[in-house]
């Protein structure tokens, strides 16, 4: 079978349209889970037992288990227990939660690099927990972080094609569609493959980038 | 309690076909790891480059996508695997590229000093590598590379969408079969649980006498 360019060009339009979805998915799911991983990251430094035990479990769990398997969990279950969200939603949410366990873990390893004495200077002032979490300890912890961070976007990113099991027509599910239909898998999966590359390379080179600036100030 | 009793067998089953393939696909990821890692510095650009490709290609695109080009679009190419092989050969390369970056980077963490005794003492390249360079490296590799083994134990489960009979498959199968999915979805999960958590508890208690016997701390 040879490489048909007429056929690439044909379906190039609809695989872009994909990829705007596959990003626009991905960094939702990112939204998702740098917001709740903060939060666990607090649970888990918290001084309640029960809290920083049950956020453990959670982190461990989702670490443990794979990600498909939790999409399906949440695509076939949800329903049965009365929660009817569409599959997009879902899995949004799912892949959400699912980093949310990772950065958790860069969240706290940042929040623990600030000294000690910024805790106790905090204290010393009598400001509010609110206040030193937002105003002391997250301005100097989260910078750090970013790299980090971006790395787990990029990956969440590349983790988009599996909300394609739970029938969400992201890039490599619009590529499938496709390709059934002309039985041009060649192209169409090449392509898929290319954008991903395209996008996701360029991305840790920034990274990379941004890490070395860093290290150097 | 029934439904568990009649879907436990086919689970097992897929659960052994899930060790099978991260055995395998493990074996393959742990060759090419330290092959990769240390020709990704070699002096030659011949080598270095086509390294260099292999290893961004793999960490650049999704393992889902690479299972699916291997599986639907290389056949056409005229090189046809069965599911199983073509998903542990594809989870093996993935995760190898990944782990040869560990290997490059513990290679290079060991102090440059190590390599100046080499060429002082005369050893060649071979002998430095296997007898002084690597075995150094190794020590550091082993905490990154546990991490890893738990990736590719995940990742077995993409094996489902080219419908080898793993944990995941089998698990969907016995859902639509039975229904359920609540209990049937859960025992897959613990299963995973309970296959994963070993690995990570191993990782931590080694790190942490690593840590302690030698200077060595956790690279990620």
């Amino acid at each position: 079978m040879s490489w048909d360019w007429h056929y690439v060009l044909e379906i190039l339009p609809e695989l872009l349209q994909a990829t705007i979805v596959t990003v626009r998915l991905a960094l939702l799911g990112f939204v998702v889970a740098i917001v709740v991983g903060l939060l666990v990251a607090i649970a888990r430094l918290s001084n309640d037992r029960i809290i920083s035990t049950l956020a453990w479990g959670f982190t461990e769990f989702v670490r443990l288990t794979p990600l498909l398997v939790q999409l399906f969990f949440a695509f076939y279950v949800l329903p049965e227990i009365g929660i009817k969200l569409p599959a997009e939603p879902t899995g949004v949410l799912v892949i959400g939660l699912h980093y949310a366990a990772y950065t958790s873990e860069v969240y706290r390893s940042g929040i623990r690099a600030v000294a000690t004495e910024q805790w106790e200077a905090s204290i010393a002032l009598n400001l509010s927990t609110f206040a030193i979490w937002r105003r002391i300890i997250l301005p100097q912890a989260v910078p750090p972080m970013i790299p980090a961070l971006g790395n787990y976007l990029i990956q969440l990113f590349k983790e988009i094609p599996l909300l394609s099991t739970i029938t969400v027509y992201e890039l490599l599910n619009t590529g499938n569609l496709l390709a059934s239909s002309s039985f041009r898998y060649l192209e169409t999966l090449t392509l898929v493959g290319v954008i991903f590359l395209l996008l996701s390379y360029p991305s840790s080179l920034l990274i990379r980038r941004l890490e070395s600036n860093l290290v150097k100030t | 309690m029934e439904i568990i009793e009649a879907v436990l067998p086919a689970l097992f089953r897929g659960a052994k076909i899930t060790v099978q393939v991260t055995l395998q696909a493990g074996i393959l990821a742990l060759i090419v790891s330290v092959v990769v890692g240390v020709l990704r510095d070699a002096s030659s650009s011949f080598i270095r480059i086509p390294i260099g490709v292999y290893v961004e290609f793999f960490r650049g695109t999704s393992a889902f996508v690479q299972i699916y080009w291997v599986y639907f679009a290389l056949p056409l190419l005229g090189i046809q695997l069965s599911a199983i092989a073509a998903g542990t050969v594809v989870l093996g390369l993935n995760v190898g590229a990944y782990g040869s970056e560990v290997v490059r980077g513990a290679l290079r963490a060991v102090a440059q000093g190590q390599r100046e005794a080499c060429i002082a003492l005369n050893l060649s390249k071979w002998t430095a590598l296997t007898r002084i360079l690597l075995p150094q490296a190794m020590l550091r590799v082993i905490v990154p590379w546990s991490n890893l083994l738990i990736d590719l134990l995940k990742g077995t489960s993409l094996l489902s969408a080219i419908t080898v009979t793993e944990l995941a498959f089998a698990g969907r199968q016995s859902v639509s079969a039975l229904g359920n999915p609540l209990l049937i979805f859960g025992v897959v999960l613990l299963m995973y649980l309970i296959l994963a958590a070993p690995i990570a508890w191993a990782s931590k208690f080694l790190d942490e006498r690593l840590r302690r016997g030698l200077s060595v701390g956790r690279q990620s």
